[in-house]
């Protein structure tokens, strides 16, 4: 069972871009990538690696939600990108429904906390309450963003 | 950067890829492409890279997890070992291929 607003904290120190632009899987990713503070040249490998992963199968889970993943040298510590669409993207998501709502997780080969295997896990089971509660695909900022995530989370812990 | 380091980490991230394919199956992830495609991208890199260090990367993978490793704060983080001030001075890094004088591995260096 998550500990409560477990998720909640880690959102809040992350990156939330509430309007992507992108409408392609390919532009999505450059986007999710441009909010890294990292040097141009470690940026464009970052991103062939995330389409690399990609390519073998998408990591859209379904129901208008993707996790695009990877391990790099490229990054000291774990990062976490939250994306939101208005448009929706087509991701190849299994269930060939546009993508909505995206979770970029970068993180380091090796790191102390695992922070990246554990957040990956919870993010993929936390996509499962969203995608029932439906509120999240139709925020508009990312303060609301987090009050949803913060109600789910609270209202999972209470269950 | 320069091209060949690149080349090393674009490989390094690849080895790495190519290890968790398993453990995001386990997670739940659709996996629906051969290995063998991420295997063929992968000579596609070694093919560009200099013989002398695809053959050094390879040595290196052979005996360590990780060939290629991060310096921060002046330390080689494959074997911990704080590096010569020659080598945490030097302008220009990245700019070419570097080694840790202790391990051997390939360094690359971030922003402090």
């Amino acid at each position: 069972m998550n500990k409560v607003g477990e998720l909640y904290c880690k959102f809040c120190d992350s990156t939330i871009k509430s309007d992507l632009r992108s409408t392609t899987k390919n532009g999505v990713i450059k986007e999710l990538v441009s909010a890294l503070s990292m040097q141009a040249n470690a940026r464009d490998i970052l991103i062939k690696n995330l389409l690399k992963r990609e390519g073998m199968g998408s990591t859209g889970v379904g129901k208008g939600i993707a996790i695009p993943h990877a391990r790099t040298l490229l990054v000291r510590d774990f990062k976490l990108v939250i994306g939101l669409s208005k448009k929706g993207v087509e991701f190849d998501s299994f269930d060939g429904k546009p993508v909505y709502i995206f979770f970029l997780l970068i993180a380091p080969p090796e790191e102390s906390s695992n922070s990246y295997l554990i957040t990956l896990g919870k993010v993929a089971e936390f996509a499962k309450l969203i995608a029932n509660d439906g509120r999240l695909f139709k925020v508009k900022n990312e303060r609301e963003f987090l009050e949803i995530v913060k109600e789910i989370e609270d209202k999972k812990v209470k269950n | 950067m320069h091209k060949q380091l690149e080349l090393l980490i674009m490989l390094h991230d690849l080895d790495i890829l190519l290890n968790e394919v398993n453990q995001d199956k386990k997670a739940g992830f659709e996996i629906n492409k051969r290995m063998e495609d991420l295997v063929k991208a992968k000579r596609k890199i070694e093919g560009k890279l200099q013989p002398n260090f695809l053959k050094r990367y390879q040595k290196l993978a052979e005996k360590y997890a990780r060939a290629v490793v991060p310096v921060i704060d002046g330390i080689c983080y494959g074997c911990f070992v704080t590096l010569p001030t020659s080598f945490v001075v030097r302008k220009n890094r990245n700019e070419g291929v570097d080694f840790c004088p202790y391990c051997a591995r390939f360094i690359y260096w971030f922003d402090d």
